[in-house]
């Protein structure tokens, strides 16, 4: 079954961090608009900083608009009903603003079984890393999913 | 970071995240669904209360100064729910590179005190 699990490759793929975007995540979530003008009379700022959480959404410019776990399940390696989602990490490397374009990787980056009252969870740690055009690293997202096994 | 009191939550809030995040759950929409899983009402994307998280920490810290956020969905967030969100600074240290950062614990309670989100965030200062 593991190997199964390891057999699925890491998807790379470019995600533009768009202006709009940013705004629209921004106004989601219940902050001021962030294309005000700052002076009466001024224009938008050209350039917004990304909402942290937008990191997570950068799949939907995947080949196959799937986050990791999803593909598992496509694949029948995972039951969607039986699974949970037990954490969410980031790490920002640096700040992330609007009109970069980052280039992604997912992947499956461990997988391990707890025994419990309950029965037995199965633990899957994906990670999504972001790069810079050149290659430095810019964010970092853990995301544990949580299938129960019996 | 100041609480912040956000609420009470929309079927309107969860419409527009979930447009801008491109997750159309039905979880977070469709009640006859959502009662048909057993649960009493709609709930709200666990990355929406992350989100305005996120945005409050960096509004207090500066955009540019969030370095880590950890987070666990404990608790539903319903609709109708009044969220409070507060962190407060558990350690102030300098990294290896002489930076100073700061750790925070973050809580999200609703205003029936439920726990709905727990976590840890770590910012920049600026020097």
């Amino acid at each position: 079954m593991d190997e199964d699990l390891w057999d699925v490759p890491p998807v790379t793929f470019r995600f533009p961090v768009e202006w709009g975007k940013c705004r629209e995540f921004a106004l989601a979530l219940l902050d001021e608009d962030p294309a005000r003008p700052q002076a009466e009379g001024g224009a938008s700022p050209s350039v917004l900083p990304m909402p942290p959480i937008m990191a997570t959404c950068a799949f939907r410019y995947s080949p196959d608009n799937m986050p990791p776990s999803a593909r598992l399940v496509e694949r029948g390696l995972v039951d969607r009903a039986r699974m949970l989602q037990g954490g969410l990490e980031f790490e920002f490397h640096r700040p992330i603003r609007s009109g970069e374009q980052l280039t992604v990787t997912d992947k499956l980056d461990r997988v391990h079984d707890k025994e419990t009252s309950k029965g037995t969870l199965r633990f899957l740690e994906f990670e999504t890393a972001f790069q810079s055009a050149e290659g430095d690293p810019v964010c970092t997202i853990r995301t544990t999913n949580i299938e129960r096994r019996s | 970071m100041p609480e912040r009191r956000v609420g009470p939550i929309t079927q309107e809030h969860l419409i527009r995240f979930a447009g801008a995040g491109g997750d159309f759950n039905r979880f977070h929409y469709d009640a006859e669904f959502v009662h048909s899983r057993g649960f009493k009402g709609i709930f709200a994307q666990g990355l929406f209360t992350a989100g305005i998280l996120g945005q409050t920490l960096t509004a207090w810290a500066g955009a540019d100064m969030l370095r880590k956020l950890k987070v666990r969905f404990a608790e539903p967030v319903w609709l109708g729910d009044e969220l409070e969100f507060s962190a407060v600074v558990t350690r102030v240290y300098k990294t290896s590179a002489g930076r100073v950062w700061v750790d925070l614990d973050c809580v999200v309670r609703s205003g029936d005190q439920r726990q709905v989100l727990t976590g840890s965030a770590t910012i920049g200062v600026a020097e």
